[in-house]
Protein backbone atom coordinates (compact mmCIF):
# COMPACT_ATOMS: atom_id res chain seq x y z
CA UNK A 1 0.00 0.00 0.00
CA UNK A 2 2.94 2.39 0.56
CA UNK A 3 4.56 2.00 -2.64
CA UNK A 4 1.74 2.37 -4.69
CA UNK A 5 1.11 5.64 -2.56
CA UNK A 6 4.84 6.45 -2.82
CA UNK A 7 4.48 5.64 -6.45
CA UNK A 8 1.50 7.73 -7.15
CA UNK A 9 2.99 10.93 -5.43
CA UNK A 10 5.90 10.29 -8.06
CA UNK A 11 3.33 10.01 -10.71
CA UNK A 12 1.46 13.00 -10.14
CA UNK A 13 4.73 15.15 -8.73
CA UNK A 14 6.44 13.83 -12.58
CA UNK A 15 3.15 15.14 -14.67
CA UNK A 16 3.07 17.87 -13.07
CA UNK A 17 6.37 19.13 -13.33
CA UNK A 18 6.62 17.76 -17.14
CA UNK A 19 3.20 19.60 -17.69
CA UNK A 20 4.53 22.90 -16.29
CA UNK A 21 8.05 22.32 -17.93
CA UNK A 22 5.91 22.30 -21.38
CA UNK A 23 3.43 24.93 -21.23
CA UNK A 24 6.86 27.37 -20.76
CA UNK A 25 8.43 26.07 -23.55
CA UNK A 26 5.24 26.99 -25.35
CA UNK A 27 5.64 30.26 -23.62
CA UNK A 28 8.98 30.74 -24.56
CA UNK A 29 8.52 29.31 -28.39
CA UNK A 30 5.73 32.14 -28.60
CA UNK A 31 7.91 34.63 -26.91
CA UNK A 32 10.15 34.11 -29.78
CA UNK A 33 8.07 34.29 -32.69
CA UNK A 34 6.81 37.40 -31.20
CA UNK A 35 10.57 38.97 -30.99
CA UNK A 36 11.04 38.06 -34.54
CA UNK A 37 7.56 39.85 -35.33
CA UNK A 38 7.95 43.03 -33.35
CA UNK A 39 11.79 43.06 -34.95
CA UNK A 40 10.50 42.83 -37.98
CA UNK A 41 8.31 45.57 -38.20
CA UNK A 42 10.56 47.60 -36.67
CA UNK A 43 13.03 47.19 -39.73
CA UNK A 44 10.03 47.84 -41.52
CA UNK A 45 9.65 51.02 -39.96
CA UNK A 46 13.22 52.31 -40.39
CA UNK A 47 13.05 50.96 -43.90
CA UNK A 48 9.35 53.14 -44.97
CA UNK A 49 9.85 56.75 -45.90
CA UNK A 50 7.96 58.20 -43.74
CA UNK A 51 9.13 61.78 -45.21
CA UNK A 52 8.36 60.64 -48.60
CA UNK A 53 4.42 62.19 -50.00
CA UNK A 54 3.19 58.55 -49.45
CA UNK A 55 3.48 58.41 -45.75
CA UNK A 56 3.91 62.28 -45.03
CA UNK A 57 -0.23 61.95 -43.14
CA UNK A 58 1.14 58.90 -41.10
CA UNK A 59 3.23 61.20 -39.15
CA UNK A 60 1.65 63.43 -36.39
CA UNK A 61 2.00 67.25 -36.79
CA UNK A 62 5.42 68.70 -35.94
CA UNK A 63 5.53 69.35 -31.82
CA UNK A 64 2.12 67.91 -31.52
CA UNK A 65 3.21 65.18 -29.26
CA UNK A 66 0.07 63.50 -30.50
CA UNK A 67 0.52 59.83 -30.97
CA UNK A 68 -0.38 58.33 -34.28
CA UNK A 69 -2.06 54.88 -34.25
CA UNK A 70 -1.25 52.76 -37.77
CA UNK A 71 -1.76 49.22 -38.94
CA UNK A 72 0.60 47.57 -41.27
CA UNK A 73 -1.25 46.70 -44.72
CA UNK A 74 2.03 45.31 -46.20
CA UNK A 75 5.81 45.92 -46.77
CA UNK A 76 6.57 48.98 -45.25
CA UNK A 77 2.87 50.09 -45.96
CA UNK A 78 0.90 51.83 -42.84
CA UNK A 79 -2.35 53.04 -42.96
CA UNK A 80 -3.81 55.50 -40.34
CA UNK A 81 -6.40 53.64 -37.84
CA UNK A 82 -7.90 54.73 -34.12
CA UNK A 83 -6.08 53.70 -31.32
CA UNK A 84 -5.57 50.02 -29.85
CA UNK A 85 -4.86 46.42 -31.31
CA UNK A 86 -4.27 47.10 -35.52
CA UNK A 87 -3.89 43.96 -35.90
CA UNK A 88 -3.14 40.12 -35.62
CA UNK A 89 -0.45 38.15 -37.07
CA UNK A 90 -0.51 34.28 -36.29
CA UNK A 91 2.63 32.50 -35.51
CA UNK A 92 2.82 28.83 -34.41
CA UNK A 93 -0.89 28.74 -35.05
CA UNK A 94 -1.45 31.36 -32.36
CA UNK A 95 -3.30 34.78 -33.21
CA UNK A 96 -1.38 37.20 -31.50
CA UNK A 97 -1.98 41.06 -31.34
CA UNK A 98 -0.19 43.63 -33.06
CA UNK A 99 -0.28 47.24 -31.66
CA UNK A 100 1.94 49.93 -33.95
CA UNK A 101 2.38 53.85 -32.57
CA UNK A 102 4.27 56.66 -34.42
CA UNK A 103 4.91 59.89 -32.25
CA UNK A 104 6.76 62.95 -32.94
CA UNK A 105 10.12 63.37 -31.11
CA UNK A 106 11.50 66.75 -30.61
CA UNK A 107 15.24 66.07 -30.44
CA UNK A 108 16.67 69.36 -29.68
CA UNK A 109 13.73 70.72 -28.45
CA UNK A 110 14.14 73.89 -31.32
CA UNK A 111 12.75 74.22 -34.29
CA UNK A 112 9.12 72.73 -36.31
CA UNK A 113 10.88 70.12 -38.15
CA UNK A 114 10.30 66.59 -37.58
CA UNK A 115 13.86 65.60 -35.72
CA UNK A 116 12.86 62.20 -35.92
CA UNK A 117 10.01 60.11 -35.70
CA UNK A 118 9.39 57.84 -32.74
CA UNK A 119 7.65 54.03 -32.76
CA UNK A 120 6.44 51.45 -30.61
CA UNK A 121 5.50 47.93 -31.38
CA UNK A 122 3.74 45.98 -29.22
CA UNK A 123 3.07 42.19 -29.69
CA UNK A 124 1.10 40.03 -27.42
CA UNK A 125 1.89 36.47 -27.12
CA UNK A 126 -0.31 35.08 -24.04
CA UNK A 127 -3.01 36.53 -22.49
CA UNK A 128 -2.71 39.46 -20.39
CA UNK A 129 -1.63 42.96 -20.70
CA UNK A 130 1.19 41.89 -19.16
CA UNK A 131 2.48 39.15 -21.65
CA UNK A 132 3.54 41.74 -24.78
CA UNK A 133 6.42 42.32 -25.77
CA UNK A 134 6.98 45.87 -26.59
CA UNK A 135 10.16 47.67 -28.79
CA UNK A 136 10.98 51.32 -29.20
CA UNK A 137 12.74 52.71 -32.09
CA UNK A 138 13.66 56.02 -33.33
CA UNK A 139 14.29 56.86 -36.92
CA UNK A 140 15.78 60.18 -38.17
CA UNK A 141 14.79 61.71 -41.64
CA UNK A 142 16.72 61.07 -44.70
CA UNK A 143 18.94 63.18 -46.48
CA UNK B 1 -10.44 -24.35 5.57
CA UNK B 2 -7.15 -22.13 4.00
CA UNK B 3 -4.50 -24.25 2.41
CA UNK B 4 -1.39 -22.66 3.78
CA UNK B 5 1.92 -23.25 2.16
CA UNK B 6 5.22 -23.46 4.05
CA UNK B 7 5.56 -19.42 4.49
CA UNK B 8 1.83 -18.92 5.94
CA UNK B 9 -0.04 -17.29 3.23
CA UNK B 10 -2.67 -18.73 1.42
CA UNK B 11 -2.53 -19.31 -1.91
CA UNK B 12 -5.14 -16.49 -2.93
CA UNK B 13 -3.50 -13.91 -0.86
CA UNK B 14 -0.25 -15.02 -2.75
CA UNK B 15 -1.63 -14.48 -6.33
CA UNK B 16 -3.31 -11.26 -4.69
CA UNK B 17 0.43 -10.31 -4.38
CA UNK B 18 1.89 -11.02 -6.90
CA UNK B 19 -1.03 -9.52 -9.08
CA UNK B 20 -0.05 -6.05 -6.56
CA UNK B 21 3.36 -6.18 -7.42
CA UNK B 22 3.29 -6.79 -11.12
CA UNK B 23 0.55 -3.96 -11.36
CA UNK B 24 3.05 -1.62 -9.41
CA UNK B 25 5.50 -3.15 -11.60
CA UNK B 26 3.62 -1.41 -14.61
CA UNK B 27 3.07 2.08 -13.07
CA UNK B 28 6.37 2.61 -12.42
CA UNK B 29 7.25 1.05 -15.92
CA UNK B 30 4.99 3.36 -17.14
CA UNK B 31 6.08 6.56 -15.14
CA UNK B 32 9.44 5.87 -16.17
CA UNK B 33 8.62 5.62 -20.08
CA UNK B 34 6.61 8.95 -19.98
CA UNK B 35 9.01 10.76 -17.82
CA UNK B 36 11.89 9.83 -20.19
CA UNK B 37 9.50 10.31 -23.39
CA UNK B 38 8.31 13.86 -22.03
CA UNK B 39 11.87 14.33 -21.30
CA UNK B 40 13.14 14.01 -24.49
CA UNK B 41 10.21 15.91 -26.14
CA UNK B 42 11.34 18.73 -23.79
CA UNK B 43 14.93 18.62 -24.65
CA UNK B 44 14.17 18.86 -28.20
CA UNK B 45 12.03 21.41 -28.21
CA UNK B 46 14.69 23.82 -26.06
CA UNK B 47 16.79 22.60 -29.16
CA UNK B 48 14.65 23.69 -31.72
CA UNK B 49 14.94 27.29 -29.69
CA UNK B 50 18.11 27.70 -29.84
CA UNK B 51 18.84 26.55 -33.18
CA UNK B 52 16.18 29.11 -34.55
CA UNK B 53 18.06 32.00 -32.17
CA UNK B 54 21.35 31.10 -33.97
CA UNK B 55 19.94 30.47 -37.39
CA UNK B 56 18.10 33.80 -37.03
CA UNK B 57 21.24 35.43 -36.06
CA UNK B 58 23.32 33.62 -38.72
CA UNK B 59 20.80 35.16 -41.30
CA UNK B 60 20.72 38.49 -40.35
CA UNK B 61 24.45 38.97 -40.16
CA UNK B 62 24.99 37.68 -43.31
CA UNK B 63 22.32 39.31 -45.09
CA UNK B 64 24.05 42.36 -43.53
CA UNK B 65 27.31 42.06 -44.18
CA UNK B 66 28.13 44.49 -46.71
CA UNK B 67 26.75 47.35 -48.69
CA UNK B 68 24.87 47.85 -52.30
CA UNK B 69 23.29 44.69 -51.28
CA UNK B 70 21.55 42.82 -55.02
CA UNK B 71 19.23 40.44 -53.17
CA UNK B 72 17.57 37.35 -55.52
CA UNK B 73 14.68 35.79 -53.33
CA UNK B 74 12.83 32.68 -54.49
CA UNK B 75 10.42 29.88 -52.60
CA UNK B 76 13.57 28.41 -51.36
CA UNK B 77 16.28 30.03 -51.91
CA UNK B 78 18.16 33.50 -50.91
CA UNK B 79 21.34 35.04 -52.80
CA UNK B 80 22.81 38.11 -51.21
CA UNK B 81 25.72 39.67 -53.21
CA UNK B 82 27.27 42.73 -51.56
CA UNK B 83 29.66 45.26 -52.55
CA UNK B 84 32.89 45.34 -50.44
CA UNK B 85 35.88 47.36 -50.82
CA UNK B 86 38.11 44.86 -52.63
CA UNK B 87 35.17 43.50 -54.63
CA UNK B 88 32.15 41.58 -54.82
CA UNK B 89 30.66 38.76 -52.13
CA UNK B 90 27.99 36.54 -52.67
CA UNK B 91 26.35 34.42 -50.11
CA UNK B 92 23.50 32.17 -50.76
CA UNK B 93 21.40 30.41 -47.99
CA UNK B 94 19.14 27.23 -49.75
CA UNK B 95 16.27 25.24 -48.51
CA UNK B 96 16.43 21.21 -49.63
CA UNK B 97 14.08 18.48 -48.75
CA UNK B 98 11.00 18.35 -47.07
CA UNK B 99 10.76 18.14 -43.16
CA UNK B 100 11.66 15.95 -41.54
CA UNK B 101 14.84 15.10 -44.03
CA UNK B 102 15.03 18.66 -44.67
CA UNK B 103 18.23 21.04 -44.67
CA UNK B 104 19.03 24.93 -44.73
CA UNK B 105 22.73 25.27 -45.91
CA UNK B 106 24.60 28.22 -46.15
CA UNK B 107 26.99 29.01 -49.28
CA UNK B 108 29.56 31.53 -48.17
CA UNK B 109 31.59 33.79 -50.71
CA UNK B 110 33.66 31.67 -52.90
CA UNK B 111 33.29 28.36 -51.71
CA UNK B 112 31.90 25.13 -52.99
CA UNK B 113 30.94 23.66 -50.03
CA UNK B 114 27.69 24.34 -47.70
CA UNK B 115 27.67 24.87 -44.05
CA UNK B 116 24.29 23.01 -42.65
CA UNK B 117 22.68 26.09 -40.88
CA UNK B 118 19.42 24.29 -39.47
CA UNK B 119 18.07 20.49 -40.16
CA UNK B 120 14.48 21.35 -38.67
CA UNK B 121 12.90 23.88 -41.28
CA UNK B 122 9.22 23.59 -41.88
CA UNK B 123 9.28 26.62 -44.56
CA UNK B 124 11.29 28.98 -45.73
CA UNK B 125 10.47 31.50 -48.14
CA UNK B 126 12.09 35.15 -48.77
CA UNK B 127 11.22 38.27 -50.75
CA UNK B 128 12.86 41.47 -51.74
CA UNK B 129 11.73 44.86 -52.26
CA UNK B 130 13.77 47.06 -53.56
CA UNK B 131 12.37 50.19 -53.54
CA UNK B 132 12.83 49.98 -49.35
CA UNK B 133 16.02 47.91 -49.51
CA UNK B 134 13.67 45.37 -47.82
CA UNK B 135 14.03 41.91 -47.38
CA UNK B 136 11.92 39.44 -45.64
CA UNK B 137 12.20 35.94 -44.63
CA UNK B 138 9.45 33.70 -43.69
CA UNK B 139 11.15 30.63 -41.29
CA UNK B 140 9.45 27.88 -39.79
CA UNK B 141 11.36 25.71 -37.93
CA UNK B 142 9.33 22.38 -36.25
CA UNK B 143 10.41 18.97 -33.94
CA UNK B 144 7.29 17.00 -33.71
CA UNK B 145 4.32 18.63 -33.62
CA UNK B 146 5.56 21.38 -32.30
CA UNK B 147 6.14 24.49 -34.85
CA UNK B 148 8.26 27.45 -34.67
CA UNK B 149 7.18 30.54 -36.66
CA UNK B 150 10.27 33.03 -37.58
CA UNK B 151 9.59 36.35 -39.24
CA UNK B 152 12.49 38.29 -40.16
CA UNK B 153 12.85 41.58 -42.03
CA UNK B 154 16.53 43.00 -43.16
CA UNK B 155 16.46 46.89 -43.85
CA UNK B 156 19.31 47.02 -45.94
CA UNK B 157 21.23 50.43 -45.48
CA UNK B 158 23.07 51.21 -48.32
Amino acid sequence: MMSIIILAVLAIAGAAYLGQANSMVAVQRNRMSALATASGYVEEIHATDWWGSAMTNRLPSPKSFVTNTVRRSGPCTWVSVSAGVTGFVTNNGVSMPVSTLIYYVDADGGGSSYDCVGATVSVGYRSGLSNQLVLHTLVGPRW
Amino acid sequence: MKTKPGNGFSVVELMVGIASGAMIALVFVALLVFSYKGWFRLSAERDMLREADVTMRTMDRIVRSGSNAVVTAGASNLTVQVAMTNGVMVHSFQKTGTWPTSHLLYTPPGGSSSVLVSNRVNTFSCAWYPTNSLVTINLGLREGSETLDMPLSIFLRN
